[in-house]
């Protein structure tokens, strides 16, 4: 991991909640690399997220199968956390799964390293939750978008939130993403004001 | 049958096959009585499991070894045969991790009740560094491999890869299981 990279995944983690030096070090120190090429699931449904991740290259994406239908819930690249939270937090069988789209480079901190560098660092779990309540507003409001917004409004907001998303993940996951099918999606590139 | 691209293939089997040594790696300190402990009479214990596990690896690490170092070099497809995708299918649990088809092991493949637990963990550690090893290859998955059931039977080692690798999920998903149900945390 290069310098540059480090400064950048500690920026991430200090922004969220600043943490002591020491307890980032902890994390720092815990993490292990991990190359997987792409369409390589990390999580299947019905396992228990063993791993906490931070995305260092590359492009994932979570899903939801029902019957013939797939729906994205989100996407993590870098530097985001990766890993299916809920079922890594509760210990439960994951109901979704977790797929690179490309090939990835991530960290990755075991369930049971991070429970331990919890016990040594209480603050952490400060920023846990911080970080649980950012992902609930974040998973709200898309639930609130998906619900209510045209696929003109969906577009918009998709690209006002993450503008960067149109270079890094190809344009065919993003229109499954907001529920639009893909030539509609191309056109509204073309047209739509953002 | 499925088709694969021999290094996404690989690339799956080979981030299961860690996980799996990941998780198994936790069990390095555990005691020899929590290893042994059935959750229920006739119910395997943590160490049974990893013992059945071992038996096969000691089968098919070996033979996988043999045919792979003979074999050519790596196509970039590989096309999974009927009876490879078949046992690799029967495996899988569903996706709500529920087993579907219950299954007695083969006579020679059960594990006595009581066992050297840590030295069965540590025998299941090298097996599977070895079964990474064995998929970082770049060789021909459609070469042959002698299955445990019949030496007459031959599946594709790209075929018996699946099969082991389903196969210790399944068992992995049960050694969970079993610690849970009485109360360890693994």
């Amino acid at each position: 991991m290069t310098e540059e990279t480090m400064i950048q995944i500690r920026r991430q983690i200090n922004g969220l909640c600043p943490l002591a030096s020491v307890t980032i070090d902890a994390l720092m120190d815990s993490w292990e690399e991990l190359v997987v090429k792409r369409k390589t699931v990390l999580t299947r449904e019905g396992d228990c997220e063993g791993y906490l991740y931070v995305v260092l290259e590359g492009i994932q994406q979570a899903v939801f199968t029902h019957g013939d239908k797939e729906a994205t819930l989100v996407f993590t690249y870098p530097y985001s956390f990766s890993g299916i939270i809920d079922s890594l937090l509760l210990q439960k069988p994951a109901t979704y799964r977790l797929e690179t789209i490309t090939q990835s480079r991530l960290l990755k901190l075991s369930h049971h390293q991070l429970m331990e560098i919890i016990r040594e660092h209480p603050t952490l779990e400060t920023w846990l939750w911080k970080a649980l309540a950012s992902v609930l507003a974040g998973t709200l409001q898309r639930q609130c978008e998906l619900l209510t917004f045209s696929a003109e409004e969906k577009f918009t907001s998709l690209l006002r939130r993450s503008p960067q998303v149109l270079n890094l993940i190809p344009h065919k996951y993003l229109a499954a993403y907001i529920g639009v099918d893909a030539s509609t999606f191309s056109k509204m590139l073309g047209s739509v004001r953002v | 049958m499925p088709v694969f691209k021999s290094t996404e293939l690989l690339g799956q089997l080979k981030l299961d096959a860690q996980q799996i040594l990941d998780r198994v790696e936790m069990l390095r300190d555990t005691d020899n009585e929590t290893l042994n402990r059935q959750p229920e009479l006739n119910s395997w214990s943590i160490a049974q499991v990893l013992e059945h596990l071992n038996f096969y690896s000691r089968t098919y690490n070996a033979k996988l070894q043999e045919h792979l170092s003979a074999a050519k070099q790596q196509q970039s497809e590989f096309k999974s045969g009927w009876l490879g995708n078949y046992f690799t299918k029967m495996m899988e649990p569903k996706a709500d991790g529920v087993v579907v088809n219950k299954m007695s092991a083969p006579k020679d493949a059960r594990p006595d009740a009581a066992l050297n637990g840590p030295a069965v963990v540590a025998e299941f550690i090298g097996h599977q560094h070895q079964l990474l090893k064995l998929l970082d290859q770049p060789k021909d998955l459609s070469v042959r491999v002698p299955t445990s059931i019949s030496s007459l039977i031959k599946l594709q080692a790209g075929d018996t890869f699946r099969f082991l690798i389903a196969h210790q999920r399944r068992h992995l998903a049960q050694a969970q299981r079993a610690a849970k149900a009485f109360g360890y945390k693994w």
